[in-house]
C-alpha cells in the first residue's frame, strides 16, 4: 500500500485541510475559515499497478477539506499485517486550537509531549493512538489568553499539566478521510470525542514509502464538559482543535 | 504660591494631588462600570489594562499624599455649624483614605490570583500579590466590587459635605480650589 497525497499536494490544492495555517501545516493554528469551510472536496484513491497493471480510481467527498488525496493501493506493495509503531517528531508536530472571543477569536497551540502510535495502514481499525499534550506549554495569540488558558479557571495546568487523548476506535480509512473515536482527559475529567483523521505521506517521500507520515486530526470539545469553563462570559465554550502529528516508523 | 501647606491654606502639591486624584478616581469608576457592559473582544481588551493602570496610579498617589501630609500637614478643617457634622466629616475623610488604598489593592489581588499579569500602560508588569487561586480571585473580586460601592457611597457623602460648605459660604471649597485662606 502507498499514499500519494503529500503535504505539498495538499497545499497546492489551496487548502489546509489540516486546518493548519496556509503554507505550512506545521504552523497549525486552527484558521477558522479553513475549519469551517464546507466546500465539497474531491479526494480520490488511485491504485497503482500490481505488476504494473492494476489501477483503481475512487472519488471521495470530504466535507471540511479542500484538498485532494491520492492514495494508491497496490497489492504488490509491502503488506503491513499488524499495527506498526511510529514515533512522533515532536518538534514538527503541534496541536492548534481556536475559540471565540466576542466577535474575535483566540488562536494558539500546544506542544505535543509524547505519543504512542501504533498504526495499521492495511486495517486502520487495528490502529491505536495515545497522545499527551503539554497544557503548561500552551501559547496563544495574545499573552493574557495564554495565561488565562493555563490558569486555574481553564486548564489549571499546574495541577493538570497534560491533556491526554486515547483512541478507542478507528473508523474508515484515514488515508482517504476517516474518523477516530477516543477519550480525551482534561483537568482529570475524561469524555468521549470524535476526531476526523487524514493521513498524508511527508514531502519528498515516495508513494510507497510509509516510513514517514503526517496525521491530521480535527475536532472540537466543550470547555464546560471538562470544568474548564472560566471566563465563560467572554470566551466561547467550543474549542476547535487541529492536530498535526508528523510521525516516523520506529525501527 | 507655595507648594507646601500652611496652617490656614492648602499648598499647590496638596491641591494638585486632591484634584488630580479626584479626576483619576471618578474617571476610573466610570471606566470600571463601563467595562461591565463592554462586549468582550480584542478591540476592547486595552480598556481592562487602562483600568488597572489608572487604579494603580491612584494607589501610588494616595500613598504619596499620605506621606506628603506627614511632611507638610494640611490646614485643620473649618468648624462646621454642628459638632456631629465635624465628626461625620472626619469619618468620611478617614473612610475615603482607607478605601482609596483598599479598592486598588483588592483589584490587584484579584488580578494576581487569576494568574494573568497586571501590566501597567502596556509596559510595566506588576508582581503578583496573591497566590494563583480561584478562591482567592473570587474573594478579592468580591471585595473589589463591594469596596468600590462603599467608595462611591463615601464620595457621595463627601460631595454632600462640599455642597453644605458651599451653601454655608465658609470658604472651604475655595481654599481647596484656589489655595487662598478661607477668610482671605
Amino acid at each position: 500500500m502507498c499514499i500519494a497525497a503529500t503535504e505539498a499536494s495538499r497545499k497546492r490544492e489551496g487548502s489546509a485541510g489540516a486546518g493548519a495555517s496556509r503554507g505550512d501545516p506545521g504552523q497549525a493554528r486552527g484558521d477558522h475559515r479553513e475549519m469551517k469551510g464546507s466546500a465539497r472536496v474531491s479526494a480520490y484513491l488511485e491504485g497503482v499497478s500490481v505488476s504494473g497493471r492494476l489501477r483503481i480510481g475512487v472519488m471521495l467527498h470530504l466535507r471540511l477539506s479542500l484538498l485532494a488525496v491520492l492514495a494508491l493501493l497496490a497489492l504488490a506493495a509491502p503488506v503491513l499485517a499488524a499495527p506498526v509503531a511510529y514515533r512522533l517528531d515532536a518538534d514538527r508536530s503541534t496541536v492548534g486550537f481556536e475559540t471565540d472571543f466576542g466577535e474575535d477569536r483566540i488562536t494558539g497551540r500546544f506542544p505535543v509531549a509524547e505519543a504512542d502510535l501504533r498504526i495499521d495502514i492495511q486495517r486502520p481499525g487495528n490502529s491505536r493512538i495515545r497522545v499527551a499534550i503539554d497544557a503548561a506549554g500552551a501559547e496563544a495569540s495574545f499573552p493574557f489568553a495564554a495565561q488565562a488558558l493555563k490558569g486555574p479557571r481553564v486548564l489549571d495546568a499546574r495541577r493538570f499539566p497534560q491533556i491526554i487523548f486515547e483512541s478507542t476506535r478507528v473508523l474508515g480509512n484515514p488515508a482517504a478521510g476517516g474518523r477516530i473515536e477516543g477519550l480525551v482527559t482534561i483537568r482529570g475529567i475524561t469524555r468521549p470525542v470524535t476526531l476526523e483523521a487524514q493521513l498524508y505521506r511527508q514531502d519528498g517521500t515516495l508513494p510507497e514509502d510509509l516510513s514517514r507520515l503526517s496525521v491530521v486530526l480535527r475536532g472540537a470539545v466543550s470547555r464546560a464538559a471538562f470544568g474548564a469553563d472560566g471566563w465563560a462570559d467572554m470566551v466561547g465554550d467550543e474549542v476547535r482543535v487541529v492536530i498535526l502529528a508528523r510521525i516516523e516508523r520506529a525501527e | 504660591m507655595g507648594l507646601a501647606n500652611a496652617p490656614d491654606r492648602f499648598g499647590l502639591v496638596s491641591r494638585a494631588l486632591h484634584w488630580g486624584m479626584a479626576a483619576l478616581i471618578l474617571g476610573n469608576l466610570g471606566l470600571g462600570l463601563a467595562l461591565m457592559q463592554v462586549p468582550p473582544g480584542l478591540s476592547t481588551l486595552w480598556l481592562y489594562g487602562l483600568h488597572k493602570s489608572l487604579g494603580f496610579t491612584a494607589l501610588v498617589l494616595v500613598l504619596v499624599r499620605l506621606v506628603w501630609h506627614r511632611l507638610s500637614p494640611p490646614p485643620r478643617p473649618l468648624p462646621a455649624p454642628r459638632p456631629w457634622q465635624d465628626r461625620l466629616a472626619r469619618a468620611t475623610h478617614a473612610a475615603l483614605y482607607a478605601l482609596m488604598v483598599a479598592v486598588p489593592l483588592a483589584g490587584w489581588s484579584a488580578a494576581s490570583a487569576s494568574g494573568i499579569d497586571t501590566v501597567l500602560f502596556g509596559r510595566l508588569t506588576l508582581p503578583a500579590i496573591a497566590p494563583v487561586s480561584v478562591a482567592w480571585e473570587d474573594w478579592a473580586a468580591l471585595a473589589h466590587r463591594w469596596l468600590t460601592r462603599a467608595l462611591m457611597a463615601v464620595l457621595a457623602l463627601h460631595l454632600a459635605g462640599v455642597a453644605a460648605r458651599l451653601a454655608a459660604g465658609d470658604g472651604t471649597f475655595r481654599r481647596m480650589l484656589t489655595g487662598r485662606p478661607a477668610g482671605g
